[in-house]
Protein backbone atom coordinates (compact mmCIF):
# COMPACT_ATOMS: atom_id res chain seq x y z
CA UNK A 1 0.00 0.00 0.00
CA UNK A 2 1.78 3.13 -1.12
CA UNK A 3 0.90 6.66 -0.09
CA UNK A 4 -2.79 5.94 0.06
CA UNK A 5 -3.04 6.71 3.75
CA UNK A 6 -0.92 9.86 3.73
CA UNK A 7 -0.83 11.42 7.16
CA UNK A 8 -3.56 10.44 9.58
CA UNK A 9 -3.92 12.07 12.96
CA UNK A 10 -6.05 10.62 15.75
CA UNK A 11 -6.93 12.51 18.91
CA UNK A 12 -9.26 12.10 21.84
CA UNK A 13 -9.42 11.90 25.59
CA UNK A 14 -7.98 8.86 27.29
CA UNK A 15 -10.15 5.78 27.19
CA UNK A 16 -12.28 6.95 24.28
CA UNK A 17 -11.07 4.34 21.79
CA UNK A 18 -7.92 5.69 20.15
CA UNK A 19 -5.89 2.55 20.69
CA UNK A 20 -8.75 0.31 19.59
CA UNK A 21 -9.06 2.39 16.42
CA UNK A 22 -5.33 2.07 15.87
CA UNK A 23 -5.49 -1.70 16.23
CA UNK A 24 -8.60 -2.32 14.14
CA UNK A 25 -8.09 0.26 11.39
CA UNK A 26 -4.33 0.42 11.06
CA UNK A 27 -2.33 -2.35 12.72
CA UNK A 28 -4.44 -5.17 11.35
CA UNK A 29 -4.94 -3.54 7.94
CA UNK A 30 -1.56 -2.27 6.79
CA UNK A 31 0.83 -4.88 5.38
CA UNK A 32 3.93 -2.70 5.85
CA UNK A 33 4.23 -0.80 9.08
CA UNK A 34 6.78 0.31 11.61
CA UNK A 35 5.39 1.09 15.05
CA UNK A 36 7.16 3.33 17.55
CA UNK A 37 5.53 2.14 20.76
CA UNK A 38 7.34 3.79 23.64
CA UNK A 39 4.39 3.14 25.96
CA UNK A 40 4.39 -0.58 25.05
CA UNK A 41 0.62 -0.43 24.62
CA UNK A 42 0.39 -2.03 21.20
CA UNK A 43 2.57 -5.09 21.81
CA UNK A 44 0.55 -8.23 21.37
CA UNK A 45 -2.43 -6.44 19.80
CA UNK A 46 -1.46 -7.43 16.25
CA UNK A 47 1.09 -9.81 14.73
CA UNK A 48 4.32 -7.82 14.73
CA UNK A 49 8.00 -8.43 15.24
CA UNK A 50 8.89 -6.77 18.54
CA UNK A 51 12.33 -5.19 18.84
CA UNK A 52 13.97 -3.31 21.68
CA UNK A 53 17.04 -1.76 20.06
CA UNK A 54 17.42 0.50 17.05
CA UNK A 55 19.87 -1.84 15.36
CA UNK A 56 17.41 -4.71 15.61
CA UNK A 57 14.65 -2.49 14.29
CA UNK A 58 16.68 -1.43 11.26
CA UNK A 59 17.62 -5.05 10.57
CA UNK A 60 14.06 -6.27 10.98
CA UNK A 61 12.73 -3.66 8.55
CA UNK A 62 15.42 -4.32 5.96
CA UNK A 63 15.10 -8.07 6.21
CA UNK A 64 11.36 -8.04 5.75
CA UNK A 65 9.97 -9.21 2.43
CA UNK A 66 9.02 -6.54 -0.06
CA UNK A 67 5.31 -6.59 0.49
CA UNK A 68 5.22 -7.42 4.16
CA UNK A 69 6.88 -5.64 7.05
CA UNK A 70 5.48 -5.51 10.55
CA UNK A 71 7.91 -4.25 13.13
CA UNK A 72 7.11 -2.80 16.54
CA UNK A 73 9.94 -0.95 18.28
CA UNK A 74 9.55 -0.75 22.04
CA UNK A 75 12.51 1.30 23.30
CA UNK A 76 13.86 -0.35 26.43
CA UNK A 77 14.80 3.03 27.89
CA UNK A 78 11.51 4.75 27.08
CA UNK A 79 10.97 7.60 24.64
CA UNK A 80 13.98 9.55 23.45
CA UNK A 81 14.00 12.24 20.76
CA UNK A 82 17.29 11.03 19.34
CA UNK A 83 16.01 7.50 18.86
CA UNK A 84 12.73 8.76 17.48
CA UNK A 85 14.75 10.74 14.96
CA UNK A 86 16.48 7.58 13.74
CA UNK A 87 13.17 5.71 13.58
CA UNK A 88 11.74 8.57 11.52
CA UNK A 89 14.64 8.19 9.09
CA UNK A 90 14.00 4.48 8.49
CA UNK A 91 11.21 5.08 5.91
CA UNK A 92 13.82 6.96 3.83
CA UNK A 93 15.80 3.74 3.48
CA UNK A 94 12.94 1.52 2.30
CA UNK A 95 9.84 2.22 0.30
CA UNK A 96 6.16 2.09 1.25
CA UNK A 97 6.20 2.07 5.01
CA UNK A 98 3.57 3.33 7.42
CA UNK A 99 5.07 4.83 10.58
CA UNK A 100 2.69 4.50 13.52
CA UNK A 101 3.37 6.65 16.58
CA UNK A 102 1.27 6.48 19.71
CA UNK A 103 1.28 9.46 22.11
CA UNK A 104 3.03 11.57 19.51
CA UNK A 105 2.77 14.70 21.66
CA UNK A 106 5.58 13.30 23.80
CA UNK A 107 7.86 13.14 20.78
CA UNK A 108 6.67 15.93 18.51
CA UNK A 109 5.12 18.56 20.73
CA UNK A 110 4.66 22.29 20.45
CA UNK A 111 6.24 23.79 23.56
CA UNK A 112 8.26 20.88 24.91
CA UNK A 113 9.51 17.74 23.18
CA UNK A 114 9.93 19.49 19.85
CA UNK A 115 9.94 17.14 16.86
CA UNK A 116 13.30 15.91 15.61
CA UNK A 117 14.42 17.12 12.20
CA UNK A 118 13.99 13.67 10.66
CA UNK A 119 10.34 13.54 11.67
CA UNK A 120 9.74 16.92 10.02
CA UNK A 121 11.45 15.64 6.89
CA UNK A 122 9.23 12.59 6.95
CA UNK A 123 6.14 14.78 7.22
CA UNK A 124 7.16 16.96 4.30
CA UNK A 125 9.01 14.61 1.97
CA UNK A 126 7.90 11.14 3.06
CA UNK A 127 5.48 10.87 0.16
CA UNK A 128 8.40 10.61 -2.26
CA UNK A 129 9.24 7.35 -0.52
CA UNK A 130 5.68 6.11 -0.28
CA UNK A 131 5.78 6.72 3.48
CA UNK A 132 2.68 7.38 5.51
CA UNK A 133 2.29 8.47 9.12
CA UNK A 134 -0.41 7.53 11.59
CA UNK A 135 -0.10 9.44 14.85
CA UNK A 136 -2.13 9.44 18.03
CA UNK A 137 -2.39 11.99 20.84
CA UNK A 138 -4.83 13.02 23.53
CA UNK A 139 -4.86 16.73 22.67
CA UNK A 140 -4.39 18.01 19.15
CA UNK A 141 -3.07 21.32 20.46
CA UNK A 142 -0.11 19.58 22.06
CA UNK A 143 1.10 18.16 18.74
CA UNK A 144 3.36 20.04 16.37
CA UNK A 145 1.39 21.96 13.78
CA UNK A 146 3.74 20.61 11.11
CA UNK A 147 1.99 17.25 11.55
CA UNK A 148 -1.61 18.33 12.09
CA UNK A 149 -1.55 20.83 9.22
CA UNK A 150 -0.44 18.13 6.76
CA UNK A 151 -2.86 15.46 7.98
CA UNK A 152 -5.04 14.23 5.16
CA UNK A 153 -7.39 12.59 7.63
CA UNK A 154 -8.10 13.70 11.20
CA UNK A 155 -10.01 11.34 13.47
CA UNK A 156 -11.50 12.95 16.56
CA UNK A 157 -12.77 10.98 19.53
CA UNK A 158 -14.58 12.55 22.47
CA UNK A 159 -13.19 15.86 23.71
CA UNK A 160 -14.54 18.10 26.45
CA UNK A 161 -12.00 20.88 26.98
CA UNK A 162 -13.32 24.06 25.29
CA UNK A 163 -9.82 25.08 24.25
CA UNK A 164 -9.34 21.73 22.52
CA UNK A 165 -12.66 22.05 20.71
CA UNK A 166 -11.71 25.54 19.59
CA UNK A 167 -8.38 24.33 18.33
CA UNK A 168 -9.98 21.43 16.49
CA UNK A 169 -12.52 23.82 14.94
CA UNK A 170 -9.64 25.87 13.58
CA UNK A 171 -8.10 22.68 12.21
CA UNK A 172 -11.11 20.78 10.89
CA UNK A 173 -14.04 23.17 10.76
CA UNK A 174 -17.17 23.88 12.74
CA UNK A 175 -18.34 20.30 12.95
CA UNK A 176 -15.48 19.61 15.36
CA UNK A 177 -17.82 20.98 18.04
CA UNK A 178 -19.78 17.74 17.78
CA UNK A 179 -16.86 16.00 19.48
CA UNK A 180 -18.28 17.10 22.84
CA UNK A 181 -21.28 14.83 22.38
CA UNK A 182 -19.44 11.79 21.12
CA UNK A 183 -19.89 8.65 23.23
CA UNK A 184 -16.93 6.40 23.89
CA UNK A 185 -15.62 4.48 20.87
CA UNK A 186 -17.38 6.86 18.46
CA UNK A 187 -15.43 9.26 16.32
CA UNK A 188 -15.65 11.95 13.71
CA UNK A 189 -13.39 11.56 10.68
CA UNK A 190 -12.47 14.70 8.75
CA UNK A 191 -11.11 14.29 5.22
CA UNK A 192 -11.10 17.66 3.57
CA UNK A 193 -14.69 18.79 3.53
CA UNK A 194 -16.08 15.33 4.06
CA UNK A 195 -17.00 14.51 7.63
CA UNK A 196 -18.09 11.02 8.61
CA UNK A 197 -19.11 9.47 11.88
CA UNK A 198 -17.85 6.07 12.86
CA UNK A 199 -17.67 3.62 15.71
CA UNK A 200 -14.90 1.30 16.75
CA UNK A 201 -15.74 -2.31 17.41
CA UNK A 202 -15.72 -2.64 21.22
CA UNK A 203 -14.69 -6.27 20.98
CA UNK A 204 -11.38 -5.44 19.31
CA UNK B 1 31.20 14.92 -12.65
CA UNK B 2 30.83 16.13 -9.09
CA UNK B 3 29.41 13.81 -6.45
CA UNK B 4 26.34 16.01 -6.19
CA UNK B 5 25.80 15.88 -9.95
CA UNK B 6 26.26 12.10 -9.92
CA UNK B 7 23.67 11.82 -7.20
CA UNK B 8 21.29 14.03 -9.15
CA UNK B 9 21.75 12.07 -12.35
CA UNK B 10 21.23 8.79 -10.54
CA UNK B 11 17.87 9.92 -9.24
CA UNK B 12 15.03 8.66 -11.37
CA UNK B 13 12.56 11.20 -12.72
CA UNK B 14 9.74 11.54 -10.26
CA UNK B 15 11.63 9.46 -7.71
CA UNK B 16 12.76 10.47 -4.26
CA UNK B 17 14.71 13.70 -4.05
CA UNK B 18 18.48 13.25 -3.77
CA UNK B 19 20.00 13.77 -0.36
CA UNK B 20 17.11 12.24 1.53
CA UNK B 21 17.84 8.59 0.90
CA UNK B 22 19.12 6.66 3.91
CA UNK B 23 20.95 3.35 3.82
CA UNK B 24 21.12 0.60 6.37
CA UNK B 25 24.69 1.58 7.24
CA UNK B 26 23.97 5.26 7.77
CA UNK B 27 20.99 4.34 9.90
CA UNK B 28 23.08 2.02 12.05
CA UNK B 29 25.68 4.74 12.53
CA UNK B 30 23.00 7.17 13.56
CA UNK B 31 21.50 4.59 15.89
CA UNK B 32 24.78 4.37 17.79
CA UNK B 33 24.99 8.15 18.01
CA UNK B 34 21.38 8.39 19.17
CA UNK B 35 21.97 5.85 21.91
CA UNK B 36 25.05 7.75 23.07
CA UNK B 37 23.10 11.00 23.13
CA UNK B 38 20.21 9.42 25.01
CA UNK B 39 22.49 7.89 27.63
CA UNK B 40 24.35 11.21 27.98
CA UNK B 41 21.02 12.80 28.85
CA UNK B 42 20.57 10.25 31.63
CA UNK B 43 18.54 7.57 29.92
CA UNK B 44 18.24 4.20 31.56
CA UNK B 45 18.93 1.61 28.86
CA UNK B 46 17.68 -1.83 29.68
CA UNK B 47 15.76 -0.69 32.74
CA UNK B 48 12.52 -2.29 31.63
CA UNK B 49 11.61 -5.92 31.95
CA UNK B 50 9.51 -7.95 29.58
CA UNK B 51 6.66 -7.71 32.04
CA UNK B 52 7.00 -3.92 31.94
CA UNK B 53 6.67 -3.82 28.21
CA UNK B 54 3.80 -6.25 28.18
CA UNK B 55 5.56 -9.28 26.79
CA UNK B 56 4.33 -12.65 27.94
CA UNK B 57 6.42 -15.56 29.07
CA UNK B 58 8.98 -13.96 31.32
CA UNK B 59 8.58 -13.14 34.93
CA UNK B 60 8.95 -9.71 36.48
CA UNK B 61 12.42 -8.57 37.37
CA UNK B 62 14.08 -10.38 34.52
CA UNK B 63 15.73 -8.02 32.04
CA UNK B 64 14.13 -7.90 28.67
CA UNK B 65 15.77 -9.71 25.79
CA UNK B 66 16.68 -6.44 24.20
CA UNK B 67 19.15 -7.75 21.67
CA UNK B 68 17.00 -10.53 20.32
CA UNK B 69 14.99 -10.11 17.19
CA UNK B 70 11.90 -12.19 17.18
CA UNK B 71 11.62 -12.91 13.50
CA UNK B 72 8.15 -12.96 12.12
CA UNK B 73 8.33 -16.50 10.79
CA UNK B 74 6.47 -16.03 7.55
CA UNK B 75 7.97 -19.02 5.80
CA UNK B 76 7.68 -21.16 8.90
CA UNK B 77 4.11 -20.08 9.33
CA UNK B 78 3.31 -21.00 5.77
CA UNK B 79 5.03 -24.35 6.17
CA UNK B 80 3.32 -25.14 9.47
CA UNK B 81 0.04 -24.07 7.99
CA UNK B 82 0.65 -26.46 5.13
CA UNK B 83 1.46 -29.33 7.49
CA UNK B 84 -1.43 -28.67 9.82
CA UNK B 85 -3.95 -28.38 7.04
CA UNK B 86 -2.40 -31.46 5.47
CA UNK B 87 -3.33 -33.32 8.60
CA UNK B 88 -6.86 -32.02 8.56
CA UNK B 89 -7.22 -32.90 4.92
CA UNK B 90 -5.95 -36.36 5.70
CA UNK B 91 -8.53 -36.71 8.42
CA UNK B 92 -11.24 -35.50 6.09
CA UNK B 93 -10.19 -37.92 3.37
CA UNK B 94 -10.43 -40.81 5.72
CA UNK B 95 -13.90 -39.58 6.72
CA UNK B 96 -12.99 -39.67 10.39
CA UNK B 97 -12.23 -43.34 10.20
CA UNK B 98 -8.94 -42.94 12.00
CA UNK B 99 -7.99 -45.04 14.94
CA UNK B 100 -7.22 -43.58 18.33
CA UNK B 101 -3.51 -44.50 18.21
CA UNK B 102 -3.28 -42.93 14.77
CA UNK B 103 -5.02 -39.83 16.07
CA UNK B 104 -2.57 -39.63 18.94
CA UNK B 105 0.29 -40.05 16.51
CA UNK B 106 -1.01 -37.24 14.34
CA UNK B 107 -1.50 -35.04 17.37
CA UNK B 108 2.09 -35.67 18.39
CA UNK B 109 3.22 -34.82 14.90
CA UNK B 110 1.19 -31.64 14.87
CA UNK B 111 2.68 -30.72 18.23
CA UNK B 112 6.16 -31.37 16.86
CA UNK B 113 5.50 -29.21 13.82
CA UNK B 114 4.21 -26.39 15.93
CA UNK B 115 7.08 -26.58 18.40
CA UNK B 116 9.68 -26.79 15.67
CA UNK B 117 8.38 -24.10 13.37
CA UNK B 118 6.43 -21.78 15.57
CA UNK B 119 8.04 -22.36 18.94
CA UNK B 120 10.19 -19.22 18.68
CA UNK B 121 7.08 -17.19 18.05
CA UNK B 122 5.37 -18.25 21.24
CA UNK B 123 7.60 -16.03 23.30
CA UNK B 124 7.09 -12.58 21.96
CA UNK B 125 4.44 -12.92 19.33
CA UNK B 126 1.39 -13.89 21.28
CA UNK B 127 -1.00 -13.44 18.33
CA UNK B 128 0.95 -16.00 16.38
CA UNK B 129 0.78 -18.36 19.31
CA UNK B 130 -2.96 -17.89 19.37
CA UNK B 131 -3.04 -18.61 15.67
CA UNK B 132 -1.21 -21.85 16.37
CA UNK B 133 -3.66 -22.71 19.06
CA UNK B 134 -6.60 -22.25 16.75
CA UNK B 135 -4.97 -24.61 14.30
CA UNK B 136 -4.31 -27.16 17.00
CA UNK B 137 -7.82 -26.75 18.30
CA UNK B 138 -9.17 -27.42 14.85
CA UNK B 139 -7.21 -30.64 14.69
CA UNK B 140 -8.23 -31.58 18.18
CA UNK B 141 -11.82 -31.08 17.20
CA UNK B 142 -11.25 -33.48 14.32
CA UNK B 143 -9.80 -36.03 16.71
CA UNK B 144 -12.54 -35.49 19.23
CA UNK B 145 -15.11 -36.48 16.64
CA UNK B 146 -13.65 -39.89 16.33
CA UNK B 147 -12.63 -41.70 19.47
CA UNK B 148 -11.89 -45.07 18.04
CA UNK B 149 -11.89 -47.21 14.91
CA UNK B 150 -15.13 -47.82 13.19
CA UNK B 151 -16.06 -51.33 14.35
CA UNK B 152 -17.03 -53.88 11.80
CA UNK B 153 -20.56 -55.22 12.11
CA UNK B 154 -20.38 -58.11 14.46
CA UNK B 155 -23.10 -60.65 14.28
CA UNK B 156 -21.78 -62.73 17.14
CA UNK B 157 -24.23 -63.11 20.00
CA UNK B 158 -23.62 -60.74 22.88
CA UNK B 159 -21.48 -58.42 20.80
CA UNK B 160 -21.49 -54.72 21.64
CA UNK B 161 -23.61 -52.53 19.38
CA UNK B 162 -21.67 -50.59 16.76
CA UNK B 163 -20.33 -47.23 17.84
CA UNK B 164 -22.43 -44.26 16.68
CA UNK B 165 -21.15 -42.57 13.57
CA UNK B 166 -20.66 -38.80 13.37
CA UNK B 167 -23.60 -36.87 12.03
CA UNK B 168 -23.55 -36.38 8.29
CA UNK B 169 -25.25 -34.01 5.97
CA UNK B 170 -27.53 -35.17 3.23
CA UNK B 171 -24.72 -35.03 0.73
CA UNK B 172 -22.75 -37.46 2.82
CA UNK B 173 -20.19 -34.96 4.01
CA UNK B 174 -19.36 -34.77 7.70
CA UNK B 175 -21.32 -32.29 9.75
CA UNK B 176 -19.62 -29.01 10.76
CA UNK B 177 -17.03 -29.39 13.45
CA UNK B 178 -18.01 -28.54 16.97
CA UNK B 179 -15.52 -26.24 18.72
CA UNK B 180 -13.84 -28.15 21.48
CA UNK B 181 -10.77 -27.53 23.51
CA UNK B 182 -8.24 -30.08 22.45
CA UNK B 183 -5.76 -31.70 24.77
CA UNK B 184 -2.88 -29.95 23.04
CA UNK B 185 -4.11 -26.48 23.76
CA UNK B 186 -3.50 -26.63 27.49
CA UNK B 187 -0.18 -28.29 26.84
CA UNK B 188 0.94 -25.63 24.42
CA UNK B 189 0.26 -22.88 26.89
CA UNK B 190 3.18 -24.12 28.94
CA UNK B 191 5.76 -24.22 26.20
CA UNK B 192 8.57 -21.97 27.38
CA UNK B 193 9.82 -19.36 24.93
CA UNK B 194 12.93 -20.58 23.20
Amino acid sequence: MSFTRGIEFICGQRGTGKTKYLVTRVLTQEPRLLVYDHMAELVGRAPMTVTHTLEDTIEAVHRSPRGFCRVCYVPAAGASPEEFGVVSAIPFSVRDLVLVVDEVDQLAGTQQNLPPQEFKRLIHFGRHFGASIVACARRAADVTRALTSQARRVVVFAQSEPADIKYLSSLCGKRAKEAVELPDLSYLAFEGRIVTRGKVDPGA
Amino acid sequence: MSPRAKERSAATPGGPPPGLVETRDTLRTRAGAARAAASARGGKPGAKTDADVGLPGRGPGRPTAASQITEFPIEALAEAHYHVWGLITKALRSRWRITKPAADEMAKYADLVLRQYLGPALGDNAPLALYCLTQVTAISACFALREGPAPKPDTAPGAAPPAPQPARTQAGAPAPLPYERGPLESELRHIPPS
